[in-house]
């Protein structure tokens, strides 16, 4: 029996998962935040899917998950699966289900090792089966980061990732990265970096949201 | 067809063909095998393809894809076709092209040489003593004579080479169960010795679910050590599957993660749960995706590697006091998603009891939101009175259970910005931080 191999052409490098264009072209597409203001500022007008997404935020419990709401209420009703890894609390079912998330499309996944969470969050990006895949991994590092985001390609998957202010420093391949910070009744978002945009400031308050709700 | 030897070590004569022969009963409805009974001779299994003919569009297509079936066995074999069983058997010792026909059996027959009979080696000799040199000779002996001079059987045996006497062999059926067992030569103590017998025992479960069109939704993997109890390794699928590959990533998982008290000598595969595999489901359920069988499968690796405890869902509970308000819920495949109504019911439970309806309108507009996102599983004491912002919500109930409680709830700000959720015990005065608000 012969064996035929299918030749082999260089990938043009453009094709290459993972390599950066200077400009990325306009069919970026994005999961809205539900924040017009804030959406205007990411490339492609949102959470950038098939990429990393970074929170830059000093502590829980000042509107850094609540920021995810809208989104996370408008992909659970369209039957899309959302997965929560590793988060610092029990997310709280009552509070989501007031902010409208239908609770049966979210997976929680609470590994008992660090090393495990960021193992979880590349195979459900991976997998392509859930759009939005969420994780507050305790440590991660620049390859971590690069696993992450060629599994958000490969899954053509969303992944935000919650990590402390003080990692702003620290380059990153991340499309967006945004720091969270409490302001005056409000919330200060800095976009450190945003593909194709331009890093600078932004107060988010009740006023600002489009579905209605005040921080909380 | 015919199998001069059937490897690897390990696995009984009679269990191998069971396996050969449950590959074979997805060509045929009536297979039937014998093990060789001295050791050199070889093992049979036969199928009845003439019914099968026009299912696999004629006997070349049916033979290629028999050859295919049992190929990741590796197993050596010939095949003979025949109108008899026992001619079938002689025609794939000698590689004889196919015979179709009774009435061209007679003349493939013919010219066989005599060594080609299933006889005992003093009949042969005696046979070939006489002069007899094939096949031929012996059928035109008279059947008399034969049986005067070598017992019955012997013209029974070449009745039913030629069907003149029919052949009452019991038809094999693929057990209601499987189980296989293996033996190692020698103990085996990595997990990489381990991953090709696995490997063969998985194609065979696999072989066996599609002769029985099914899929397992659970197995077990016992392993044997030379010490101690055996270490039993349960896998357990979101939705049944009869795909090797599938199964062996998931019980590779759960090899890396359990010790090992010792050395393998032996390890049995078993199989009780069966449902129809997602293949089948698919006809049924149209609207399932390649992202819902994507889901089910990293769904399967997920609880494999974390544990069930660790892949969960979230629900909610009819209960005022924060803590009793919501539960886990396994998490769930595709199906019960596609089954839930619009109206957002949640399906029953893992312990099947009333749904509970869901509210899935969004957020009510201008409303601030009544409950924190964060919830810390246990209340924590607070030693100092916390600066609230709002509140009290006050919150009597539990009396029935013995857990009751009465709280006043507080919305509560710290020094850097992070707004909290705190109560009051009003039995005692005390404080405590429940959730935050984020």
């Amino acid at each position: 029996m012969s064996l035929a191999l299918a030749s082999s052409h260089a990938l043009h490098p453009l094709q290459i998962p993972g390599v950066w264009r200077g400009h990325q072209p306009a069919e970026q597409r994005a999961l809205p935040t539900g924040y017009a203001d804030l959406d205007r500022l990411c490339p492609g007008g949102g959470l950038p899917v098939g990429a990393v997404t970074e929170l830059l935020c000093e502590r829980y419990g000042m509107g850094e998950f609540g920021l995810l709401m809208p989104c996370i209420a408008r992909l659970t009703h369209e039957g899309k699966r959302v997965a929560l890894v590793a988060p610092p609390y029990l997310p709280y079912a009552q509070g989501l289900a007031e902010e409208g998330v239908r609770l049966r499309q979210l997976v929680l996944l609470n590994p008992e090792r660090g090393g495990d969470a960021l193992w979880a969050a590349e195979q459900t990006l991976r997998s392509g089966s859930v759009d939005l895949v969420v994780a507050w991994p305790t440590r991660v590092n620049d390859r971590d980061l690069r696993r992450l985001q060629l599994a958000a390609e490969a899954g053509e998957s969303t992944a935000v990732l919650y990590r402390p202010q003080r990692s702003a420093g620290l380059s990153s391949p991340a499309a967006l990265r945004i720091s969270v910070s409490p302001g005056l009744s409000s919330l200060k978002l800095s976009i450190l970096k945003s593909r194709g945009g331009q890093p600078r400031d932004l107060f988010l308050s009740s006023r600002f949201r489009q579905t209605g709700t005040g921080w909380a | 067809m015919r199998l001069p030897h059937l490897p690897p070590k390990g696995f009984s004569p009679s269990a191998d063909l069971a396996v050969v022969a449950t590959t074979a009963y997805r060509f045929s409805g009536s297979v039937t095998f014998k093990p060789a009974a001295p050791a050199p001779r070889l093992h049979t299994v036969w199928l009845e393809i003439g019914s099968s003919l026009r299912l696999f569009k004629g006997l070349e297509p049916l033979l290629e894809q028999l050859r295919t079936a049992l190929e990741p066995l590796h197993y050596s074999f010939n095949t003979g076709v025949a109108p008899t069983l026992e001619a079938a058997s002689l025609l794939a010792d000698a590689q004889h092209a196919p015979v179709l026909e009774p009435a061209a059996l007679y003349p493939a027959l013919r010219k066989l040489p005599l060594q080609a009979l299933e006889i005992p080696d003093e009949a042969l000799a005696a046979l070939r003593g006489s002069g007899l040199r094939s096949v031929g000779e012996v059928l035109d002996l008279p059947i008399n004579e034969l049986a005067m001079r070598f017992g019955q059987s012997l013209p029974d045996y070449l009745g039913r080479i030629t069907g003149r006497l029919p052949d009452t062999r019991k038809f094999f059926r693929p057990p209601a169960r499987y189980q296989r067992r293996f033996e190692f030569d020698a103990e085996l103590e990595s997990l990489e010795g381990l991953l090709f017998p696995i490997r063969r025992l998985l194609v065979e479960l696999q072989q066996y679910l599609v002769a029985c069109d099914t899929g397992v939704r659970e197995f077990v993997l016992e392993l044997e050590h030379a010490q101690g109890k055996p270490t039993q390794l349960a896998v357990g699928m979101s939705a049944a599957s009869r795909d090797a590959t599938h199964l062996q990533l998931l019980l590779r998982e759960r090899l890396e993660r359990t010790p090992m008290p010792g050395p393998v000598r032996a390890m049995t595969l078993r199989a009780e749960r069966f449902a129809a595999p997602r293949v089948m489901q698919r006809a049924l359920f149209e609207k399932r995706t390649a992202a819902d069988e994507e889901w089910e499968a990293i769904l399967d690796r997920l609880r494999i590697r974390l544990g069930d405890e660790a892949v969960r869902s979230l629900g909610l509970n009819d209960d005022y006091r924060p803590e009793k308000s919501w539960r886990h819920l396994p998490a769930m495949g595709t199906l019960p998603f596609d089954s839930m109504n619009s109206m957002g019911t949640l399906p029953f439970d893992s312990k099947g009891s009333v749904p509970i309806a869901v509210p899935i309108a969004g957020p009510i507009a201008g409303a601030e939101r009544q409950r924190p996102l964060w919830l810390l599983p246990v209340p924590r004491p607070l030693h100092e009175i916390p600066k609230c912002l709002s509140g009290p919500e006050r919150l009597e109930s539990g009396w029935w259970d013995g857990l009751d409680a009465m709280r006043d709830y507080y919305q509560a700000q710290t020094a850097d910005g992070a707004r909290l959720w705190v109560y009051r015990d009003r039995r005692n005065g005390s404080w405590f931080l429940q959730g935050l608000w984020s």
